[in-house]
């Protein structure tokens, strides 16, 4: 079983025409309202686990170095990177990655995964430990946040479930920007409310509805 | 509305099979569990009475056609059967008295569910057909019995009747042509002493009793026209005689107790309708309640409504890898467009 899991995670996941569409959609939105050039670290969060935040970050972060959209003053393409926070729900789990560089382990640029032209850099959480907490409540998180901001041109943090634990807020606060995932038809309108309070408001950019199917069939939905 | 709706039709293949399970129960619960149901039923044949045409020996065709024997016999059962006291007659004299009461709302009920089992209907010319439905063998039996002799008794009886008045009206007919014989010949005797030498010629006396003379053979006519007819069917004397009636010959009659079960549609019809409806209200409740329950946000517009802050987008359904491949059998992957994610499943799931 952890054989299979192991290949599947090697195989990479092809995202079609229309979801690539609707991703740009939500960049261009996002950097719309987002001031790259003063303030570029976006965390983007949910109320709960598996609303698809992950997903959603590797989208966005894929679908904007794919496109070259952040253009740097120069005119060559920005570059990016994914930050994955989630100890529970992260992307290369067992790669060395975020918690060993805080532990000072190892160096930033020995976990930061290369990225080929028009893919994102990607740093990974480097798997579930016990001292999560306490090390991403450290200067060193800070500080690693600092650098990461100064050296790409944007950083996307993919921050745990709001209302979990309260590791969600802690890492929201490197944030510049914030950004809700909510699953169609998964996450209650309760919860909805209870992570919007739990938000700072002035840091969130928007939500973006994950998941999204058609209720009903067309000839149905035009009566509607 | 559309909430409901698209509850409904997130969970059809649940709900279908909701909708079918009472109604398959229902239709085990028809076939199996219905109450076996008995017919009695007898075929009568009607002729018509044997002096029938004696004095209309020459019926002239009319329009429209009149309506044969038999249905004419039915036209008339089935109004008897529409009368409480005719119907209250049958049933008294059967084993279904006991439902009658005395009270006049649980009787009426009583008939009026005896009134549908009973079946009256014309099988030709002159054929007549009397069935009951019931569980009861015997009170099937009974009440074709029964419903047939008080027919037969009641029609004898109008028939009698009639055929009394109709007497009645040729016995006046008959004293009327007396009295204007009668008269005629008091007028010609009068003539005939008033003018003992009648001239022959266009006189005035003359053509009078001429006139006279055949208004008499004219009402003498007639007079023995009516007799004769009267005499030769012996109406005047016996209006009772059967051969004014219409003879009633029952042809198949319900000596023995029926064997066979008779399943009525209606009573199938009636479980399976109430398993669909069943279904239907099962289906209804959990719609209700699952929309009730349902607390998601599951579009944008609700998620609007939940908040002011901006909503970005909307990311559609993304398929794994597997559920993609099982799709490619119908939809050929298009491989133009797609761009490679380092994504694991565990992540894509999230």
């Amino acid at each position: 079983m952890l054989r299979r899991a192991a290949r599947e995670s090697q195989s990479p996941q092809q995202l079609d025409d229309a979801s690539l569409a609707r991703f740009r959609d939500i960049y261009t939105r996002l950097l719309f309202n987002l001031d790259v050039e003063r303030q570029n670290v976006l965390g983007i969060t949910s109320a709960m686990d598996g609303d698809g935040k992950t997903v959603i970050a590797a989208g966005l972060a894929s679908t904007l170095a794919a496109d070259g959209a952040l253009a740097r003053p120069d005119g060559r393409p920005g570059d990016i990177i994914l930050v994955s926070c989630d100890q529970d729900r992260a992307i290369g789990r067992s790669a060395p990655g975020l918690l060993q560089y805080l532990r000072g382990s190892v160096g930033l640029d020995d976990v930061i995964q290369p990225a080929a032209q028009g893919t994102p850099r990607f740093l990974p959480t480097g798997g579930p430990a016990p001292d999560f907490p306490s090390l991403i409540r450290s200067s060193a998180m800070g500080e690693t946040i600092q650098h990461l901001r100064t050296r790409f041109d944007l950083v996307l943090l993919d921050l745990p479930p709001l209302l979990a634990t309260t590791d969600g807020q802690v890492l929201g606060t490197y944030a510049d920007y914030l950004l809700l995932i909510v699953r169609a038809g998964i996450t209650p309108s309760k919860l909805i409310r209870q992570a919007l309070q739990q938000l700072e408001r002035d840091k969130l950019v928007g939500i973006v509805l994950n998941d999204g199917r058609r209720e009903l069939p067309g000839w149905l939905e035009q009566r509607f | 509305m559309k909430r409901y709706l698209a509850t409904l039709y997130r969970g059809r293949w649940l709900y279908l099979l909701v909708l079918l399970v009472p109604l398959v129960a229902s239709i085990v619960g028809a076939f199996y569990l219905a109450r076996p149901s008995y017919e009695a039923s007898a075929r009568v044949w009607i002729g018509a009475p044997v002096l029938a045409n004696l004095l209309n020996q020459t019926p002239q065709p009319t329009y429209p056609v009149p309506p044969t024997l038999a249905k004419e016999h039915v036209d008339r059962f089935q109004q008897l059967l529409q009368s409480d006291a005719f119907m209250a007659g049958i049933v008294r004299k059967t084993a279904a008295a006991s439902e009658l009461t005395g009270d006049p709302r649980s009787d009426a009920m009583a008939l009026d569910d005896i009134r549908q089992r009973l079946a009256i209907s014309a099988a030709g010319t002159n054929t007549m057909t009397v069935a009951f439905t019931a569980p009861d063998r015997e009170l099937c039996q009974q009440m074709v019995q029964v419903a047939l002799a008080e027919f037969r008794a009641w029609s004898i009886q109008e028939q009698v009747e009639q055929r009394t008045a109709e007497a009645q009206e040729y016995q006046r007919q008959l004293r009327a042509q007396e009295a204007q014989i009668t008269e005629f010949r008091r007028a010609i005797a009068d003539a005939q002493r008033q003018f003992p030498a009648i001239p022959d010629g266009a006189t005035p006396q003359y053509l009078e009793l001429e006139r006279l003379n055949r208004e008499l053979e004219a009402a003498q006519g007639r007079h023995m026209v009516v007799r004769g007819k009267l005499d030769q069917a012996g109406l005047s004397e016996n209006p009772d005689d059967e051969r004014w009636l219409s003879q009633f010959r029952i042809q198949d009659a319900p000596t023995a107790l029926p064997q066979g079960t008779f399943a009525t549609l209606l009573g199938r019809l009636t479980y399976l309708a109430l398993g669909l409806g069943t279904g239907a209200a099962l289906v209804a409740v959990a719609v209700s309640f699952t929309t009730w329950r349902d607390t998601t946000v599951r579009n944008v517009d609700e998620l609007a409504a939940l908040t002011d802050v901006p909503i970005l987008g909307v990311v559609p359904h993304l398929l794994t890898r597997s559920q993609r491949r099982d799709r490619s059998v119908i939809v050929p992957p298009r491989r133009t467009g797609d761009r490679s994610l380092e994504i694991s499943p565990r992540g894509v799931a999230e």
